[in-house]
């Protein structure tokens, strides 16, 4: 077992207990869906296999299975209320904040499923970090939005203004930023505070990225910069993002699912995907004809 | 206004994005039109020995640039203003590789008017009868395969491939008849010459008509065929 698995652990939980799977293997029946060459080629970071969401009686997400591969932007498609975000928030546990949340299925990080007992929620959403679709800075300045995650996780004071340049560069803010650090986090822009965000998300050391929407609430320029900070994020990270946005999702991702009404109906490369959906649906929804 | 219906049926998208798709498959039907119009009086020239057609169908290029211009415009805007994706997108890039194969095929027509010039039909009856049943073939090639492309209909390739394969032979045995006899009657060689020039044009059509079916293929099923 790595490192990182092992920091998913509570400490009581016993890393004999929780055996890592072969991740590629969890696919080998889903090949209707999951194109094999792909789950051949690529390696895989997460897996989530038959996982079924319900609020209450309702019934989000049915079945799925769907590879999430290490350095890619994974996009996530659909109509609304087919069961992206709910998705997205199952990958780290989000979801168990809500009481009427109830999931079945499992999801797979590094081959170990992070919904079996003995998993270290914090730590778990260290490593699987998450950006919403409005900027949330917290109100204090933007340095302490950097530093908040550090000081948390016991880091030594020392290193910490050396960790603000490097996120806010990884986060193509320091630039814009470097000589008002002490200044509100809420006087910065809408794209800024969005890419402060993303900063304060790297600061943990996330090894796996959410992205809810980010760029729903930002104009075409800070669109922009945060589809290239995506970009050159997925080099360090890997990245799940679900976006309403076929232009951005075509733009941003290598792989892309489409979901329709809680399920998966289709996932495939990007370029594939975009070109030549194999599903009427799939092609019907990227060309809206519906949605 | 039929196909205009049907148009707004074909592609999904904003109601903006049909209307521009409306706009561009109108464009694309007055072309295909004067192409085919063109293309029959280039017929009607070689079997009426009209020289003065010639001069006709050459006019028309220019309303066939103008309307590739427009095809091309409607073409841009598509994608700038609309970013449309899966077979739509398919659409819009053949639609601009067909638009070429159609205004070749109009210079085509011209080339065809232009070789009556030299050739006396009452002297080449039997040959001229078989050009004439050549470029019908031709024609209606032409014809059904922009019509399969405006309508998104999927197409038998080997269908295909044996028109153009008789397309093929005849041209082929035409050219050895004419070659025959310029061998027979040295004097005959520059009528000859255009003959085996106006049946290449004509097959040449035939050609254009194939390869619009190649992309009428791909917008339907997303993959590349070759008719050889």
């Amino acid at each position: 077992m790595n490192i990182v698995n092992k920091k998913l652990l509570a400490k009581e939980t016993k890393e004999e207990d929780i055996v890592p799977v072969d991740m590629r293997a969890l696919f080998k029946d889903e090949t209707e869906i999951i194109p094999e060459k792909l789950v051949k080629k690529y390696e895989i970071r997460m897996a989530v296999k038959k996982l079924s969401h319900w609020y209450g009686n309702n019934h989000v997400l049915s079945g799925i299975s769907l590879p999430i591969f290490k350095n890619k932007v994974t996009a996530i498609i659909g109509p609304s209320g087919c069961g992206k975000s709910t998705f997205l928030r199952d990958l780290n546990r989000m979801n168990d904040l809500i009481k009427i949340s109830r999931v079945r299925g499992k999801v797979y990080l590094d081959g170990i499923n992070i919904y079996s007992e003995g998993i270290d929620l914090i730590q778990l959403r260290k490593k699987i970090g998450m950006v919403f679709q409005k900027p949330n800075p917290f109100p204090m300045s933007i340095r302490d939005n950097i530093t908040y995650g550090p000081i948390i996780h016991g880091i030594n004071k020392a290193y910490l203004p050396g960790l603000i340049k490097s996120y806010l560069v990884k986060a193509a803010l320091w630039d814009e930023v470097h000589d008002r650090l002490s200044e509100s986090a809420f006087s910065l822009s809408g794209g800024q505070q969005q890419r402060l965000c993303i900063a304060r998300a790297l600061s943990i050391e996330p090894e796996v990225i959410l992205f809810d929407e980010p760029c729903s609430a930002l104009d075409p320029h800070a669109t922009a910069k945060i589809e290239d900070l995506i970009t050159k994020l997925k080099a360090e990270y890997t990245v799940v993002i679900v976006t309403h946005n076929m232009q951005q999702a075509a733009r941003v991702s290598d792989f892309t699912a489409f979901f329709n009404l809680g399920e998966l109906i289709e996932f495939n490369s990007t370029r594939d995907l975009f070109r030549s959906p194999i599903r009427k649906i799939t092609e019907e929804y990227i060309s809206g004809r519906f949605g | 206004m039929k196909i205009l219906n049907e148009t707004r049926k074909s592609f999904g998208g904003t109601i903006r994005f049909k209307e521009l798709m409306d706009e561009l498959n109108s464009y694309l039907g007055k072309l295909t039109d004067l192409v085919i119009e063109m293309i029959e009086k280039g017929h009607k020239a070689l079997i009426e020995d009209d020289e003065g057609l010639f001069k006709k169908i050459e006019e028309n290029l220019c309303k066939v640039h103008e309307l590739s211009y427009q095809v091309e415009d409607s073409v841009q805007s598509s994608l700038a203003l609309h970013q449309p994706f899966a077979s739509d997108l398919r659409y819009i890039l053949s639609t601009l590789k067909i638009t070429n194969e159609i205004h070749r095929s109009a210079h085509d027509a011209v080339h065809i008017a232009n070789s009556t010039t030299y050739v006396d039909i009452a002297l080449n009856k039997e040959l001229i009868k078989r050009v004439v049943e050549l470029a019908k073939r031709a024609s209606l090639m032409f014809e059904k395969s922009i019509d399969a492309f405006r309508h998104r209909k999927e197409l038998d390739i080997t269908e295909w491939k044996k028109l153009d394969d008789r397309v093929d032979s005849l041209h082929a045995k035409l050219i050895d008849d004419i070659i025959a006899k310029i061998q027979k009657e040295p004097s005959w060689a520059r009528a000859g010459m255009s003959l085996v020039l106006a049946t290449r044009y004509i097959e040449r059509i035939a050609d254009h008509a194939c390869n619009i079916v190649e992309e009428s293929i791909f917008v339907v099923t997303s993959k590349r065929v070759k008719i050889e």
